[in-house]
Formats: structure tokens, sequence, C-alpha cells
């Protein structure tokens, strides 16, 4: 099991600090919510995560199984799923699950029996020959997620993966976020701008602005803001400020 | 197993884009005839016209001989005059017979004929100056020696007797052709996965950066050996361009220009963000790389500055050996020489191009 702890991150990008002094604890084996409005800091907290962007400010520590492990070693074991339409249009479900089995390097074995389940799990079955292309916006997500989740990891890293999916398709991606949780016991990490997302979460890290502005259980922060969602707390916040 | 994946995704995609396809497949050949046969300096078909008496027969031979020659074509509608004929631009040159007519003037040894050309097409004016002096001469009587030619020079072309100008070019375009097909399509397909987001997801998995740069060359390169296998059957079954030298050379040179153009591609996609940029670039890159080849126009003809920029074009490279190895048989050093000066470019590239390639975003 993966957990992270951030100590002081901070990101640049020319004039936009984008990162502020951010620290954070990602708990092994369980669902963190990275809840905020759009350029909170979000994708670009969990690009440095993942090491696509270099963390020039700050520490990022990493432990597996209650040991200290580097990026290098630990990113076998962690997958993401970008914000953007990261899959190719004209290749089939199948197609995607051969080249991301290559890239990953997973034998032919392993790979059958792990798609197997994922198919199962994200329902894709039927649409196993289906252009990415012509795959509805829920189901184009599922995909990504199953390309992400078939090198079996650790920890699974999500920007934004149920943005512009209808609300039957996003209720069906929690539930097999929180199978992927219980059974598999992933760490997972998501990012989202939805509020009502964050209630689902186990543990949610509010952003704004590039600052961390709480963090907590969900039910104990609203209890803290006396809120009934976090769209209020949201504007509470702004309003103190 | 990651090149496996990358090469079989890159031929799925290409084989099931039409246009792609059609680019990397159909277009290439299509290509090569368009540009064999229209891109040539011969100048045909010069319009000429004749001012001169019907019996004067020494005019009216030059004539027959002009048209008979297929550089020159008569003219649809004689006008009043020649300089009508020319200003009209009804004729690119007219023959102009003194007063009396030529017959009687050769019979006084004055004989002059003028010729009057449009200039504004420098390139035509030339070839219809130098082609009608040349049939001129050849009517001269034989035995007689005249006082303009003491020296009679025999000339004997090598390599291209006929002087076709598609043997000269044809080379040209194949290189060109690679060029495009290689450096153009490794940059616009790395441009491309950044563009569509899927480059992320590809880094988001532990790959190494030789693993992705391979992974994106690997298939273009099986393109490019295939199009110089392609270009050269349809180069010798079109235009009957001549194989001298070894086919083995031959190979080995595109094989080293091909990784030379690859690595080209990969240093070119580091500094582009998309499909748009990736075509802009290339196609100045392009566009300057084949001026300064010796493609279409002779190196040795350029300013010392732009000579020595050619020195480290690698299309200028393999356009000379392509040449020496197709039309000379391959001169043995001079194959070491300009593929080492090939190969050379090609690490100093890879060099920069693997220096550049970030596996972050």
């Amino acid at each position: 099991m993966i957990s992270v702890e951030v100590q002081h991150l901070s990101r640049r990008f020319k004039e936009i600090k984008a990162l502020k002094d951010v620290s954070l604890c990602f708990e092994a084996g369980m669902i963190h919510g990275l809840i905020g409005p759009e350029g909170a800091g979000k994708t670009t907290l969990l690009r440095t995560l993942l090491g696509l962007l270099d963390c020039k400010e700050g520490h990022i520590l990493y432990q597996k199984d209650d040991a200290p492990i580097t990026l290098k070693k630990v990113r076998a074991h962690i997958a993401y799923m970008p914000e953007k339409q990261s899959l190719y249009g004209d290749l089939s479900v199948r197609e995607h699950l051969h080249f991301f089995k290559d890239l990953y390097g997973i034998p032919p074995q392993e790979f059958q029996q792990r798609a197997d389940v994922l198919l199962h799990l994200t329902r894709l079955e039927k649409f196993k020959d289906r252009a990415a292309r012509q795959l509805s916006g829920g189901m184009y997500k599922k995909l990504g997620l199953m390309c992400a989740l078939l090198r079996a990891p650790q920890m699974v890293l999500l920007d934004e993966p149920t943005n512009g999916v209808d609300p039957i398709s996003r209720r069906e991606f929690w539930a097999m976020l929180h199978e992927l949780r219980f059974e598999k016991n992933i760490t997972i990490i998501m990012a989202t701008a939805y509020m009502d997302e964050a209630e689902r979460c186990e543990k949610v890290h509010l952003l704004e602005g590039g600052n961390v502005i709480d963090s907590g259980v969900p039910q104990d922060l609203m209890r803290r803001y006396a809120v009934d969602n976090f769209d209020e707390l949201f504007i509470k916040k702004a309003e103190q400020a | 197993m990651i090149l496996k994946g990358f090469i079989r995704k890159e031929i799925i995609q290409t084989l099931r884009d039409p246009h792609l396809g059609m680019a990397v497949i159909i277009m290439p050949v299509l290509q090569l005839l368009l540009f064999g046969y229209a891109l040539t300096n011969e100048v045909k078909n010069i319009r000429l016209d004749v001012y001169a008496e019907p019996r004067d027969v020494l005019v009216q031979n030059i004539y027959d001989h002009a048209l008979a020659s297929r550089w020159f074509a008569p003219v649809k509608k004689h006008k009043a005059n020649p300089i009508d004929a020319i200003q009209s631009g009804e004729a690119d040159a007219v023959l102009v017979a003194p007063p009396g007519g030529l017959t009687r003037a050769a019979g006084r040894n004055e004989e002059k004929i003028q010729l009057l050309v449009n200039a504004s097409d420098v390139l035509r004016a030339q070839a219809a100056d130098i082609y009608l002096k040349s049939i001129a001469q050849s009517l001269e009587p034989k035995g007689e020696k005249t006082p303009h030619a003491p020296l009679s020079v025999s000339v004997r072309m090598l390599y291209n007797p006929s002087m076709t100008s598609s043997t000269f070019t044809l080379p040209g375009i194949m290189s060109m052709l690679l060029t495009f097909l290689v450096m153009v399509l490794t940059c616009t397909s790395i441009a491309k996965e950044k563009e569509r987001g899927t480059f992320e997801m590809i880094i988001s998995a532990p790959i190494r950066r030789t693993d992705i740069i391979l992974g994106k060359t690997i298939p273009f390169a099986l393109v490019g050996v295939w199009n110089v296998f392609i270009a050269l059957m349809a180069s010798r079954f079109f235009f009957s361009l001549p194989l001298r030298g070894s086919l083995v050379a031959f190979g080995f040179v595109s094989l080293c220009y091909v990784y030379t153009a690859l690595m080209a591609g990969v240093l070119m996609s580091t500094f582009v963000k998309n499909q748009q940029q990736s075509m802009m670039c290339n196609f100045m890159i392009l566009f300057i790389a084949m001026m300064l080849s010796g493609c279409f126009f002779s190196v040795d003809n350029m300013p010392l500055p732009l000579r020595l920029i050619s020195y480290v074009n690698p299309l200028a490279h393999y356009t000379f050996l392509v040449r020496n190895i197709l039309l000379k048989g391959g001169d043995f050093m001079y194959l070491i020489q300009y593929s080492s000066a090939l190969l050379g470019v090609g690490i100093v590239l890879a060099f920069f191009a693997f220096r550049r390639f970030r596996i972050s975003l």
C-alpha cells in the first residue's frame, strides 16, 4: 500500500504560482478528493506527485508498505488518468488494452486475466471492438480508467475523471472506484471540480488559488463550517477571504 | 515489448487513416511520377516563326531542322512582321532572313541571319539561342573550314549520354520524398501525441525516453525503407533510371539517411507543441534543406556561406550519394566519405534529440 506526504510544495509557471507552500498527507488505502474550482492547482499537484512536473520547491515523500521508497521505484505502482482526452480515437477498446499491455510489459496470461476482470468491472465487454471515438463520454472515461488499471497499480491518480459525464455514468464510475478501494485496497487520489463528489471521498483536501484551505473527513468539514454541502463551504470561504 | 506495442499502434493508425495511408503508400509514387515528368531543365516547344522568301532554301532548311529537333514548335498564326509576332506572344523566337534571302547572301559570303528572341524568359531565350546556333552549325557544308570554328571538339557525355533531365532530377526527388515522409511524419506524430494529450498518458507509464523515441521512430523507419524501395522501382520502370552501382551500397546509404532524417524529426518535435507548429517548422527546414541540397540547383554555384551550410545538410550528402551510386556506379572512397558525413550529422542530431526529448511535461 502506498502513501504520500507532501511538504511545503510550491510550483511556478513563469509568473503564475500554481501551488503555494502545499503540505498534505495522502494516507494509504483511502479515496482522497482534491476539491477545488478551476485553477486551484489540482492538476499541477497530481502531475507533480507522479513526477511529470519536477518538484523544485518542497518535498514529496513516498512510502510503500510503511517503508520509504523513491519516486523512480514507486512509479511502477502508480497509475494515472489525465484530464484531457488521452486515448486514441481510432483504436478500439481491445487495441487500447493491447497497446497498454505492451507499454506496461504485462505477460500475456496475466494480461488476459486482468483484461477480463476490467472489462467486466467497466461493463465494456460488449464494446471491445468499438473505436474509442465512438464510445459515449462515460464509456470513454471508463476505458481511460481501464487502461490505467491494467498494470494492477497500488495507487491511482485521477484528474477530473467524471468531467463532462452524465449523472448515471458518474454514479457507475464512483461505484467502480469504491469497488477498487475496498476489494483491492488501492489508494485513490482524485481531482474534481464537482463539489457533490467531495462527499463520496473518505478524505478531502480543499484547494483554492494554489493554497490548501483545509483537509479532513467530508462530514467533519461540513460540520465544522456549519454548511450542508461543499458548494456552500467554498462560498463561505470566498466571503471570508 | 514496448516497441512491438508502438509499431503495431502506428501501423494500425496509419492504415486506418485513409489520408495518412495514401500519403505514405500511394503519394510518394504519384509525386515521383509527377515531379519526374514536370521538373525538367530541358526547354522544349519554343514557338518559332520564320520571315523569309519562300524560295530561300537555306532558311527553310534551318527552320525545318529546328522543328524536327522537337525543341521548337511552329506558331499557330503568322503575324505581319517579326516584332508583332514576339510582342503578341505568338512566337518565342523569330528567324529573319537578310534582304534578298540567305541563300543569295551565302553566295556573297555574307551569310547572316537574324534571330529575334523573347528574352523576358531568360532560360527559354538562352535555350533558343544555343539550339538554333547548333542547328545552323550542323547545316554548314562538311569539309569547309569556317573562321569561327578552328577547333573541332568531340564531346562525349558520360553517365547521362542523352542528357535526360529526369536522370538528374530523380535522385533529388527520391531524397526529397524520403525526407518528407520520414522527418515530417515522425515530428508530426510526436506533436500529435502532445496535442491530443496521449503523450501524458504514455509518459505516466514507467518507461524510458529511449523506449518512446525508438517506439515512435521505428514504424517510420519501416515506412522510409518501403518508400526507398518503391521509389527505386518506379524510377527504373517509368524513367529507366539506371542502377549502375551496388544495391547493397544504395540500401546502406538509404538506411544511414533514414536514421538521420528520423533523428532530425525527433529533434524538431522537441521544439513544437502541436501539429500545426510541426508542419510549419518542417516546411521551413525542408525548404531550406532542399534548396541547399543540390537536388535541383548545383551547390557549386552557390556563395561560400551557403556551400558551408550544405556541408551539414544531410539531404545534400544523400542526394550526392544516390546520384553517385545510381548513375556513376558508386566510388568506394566517395561512399565512405559521404556516408561518414551523413552518419556524423545523424549522430549529432541524435545527441541533441535525446538531450532535449523530455518524458515530463
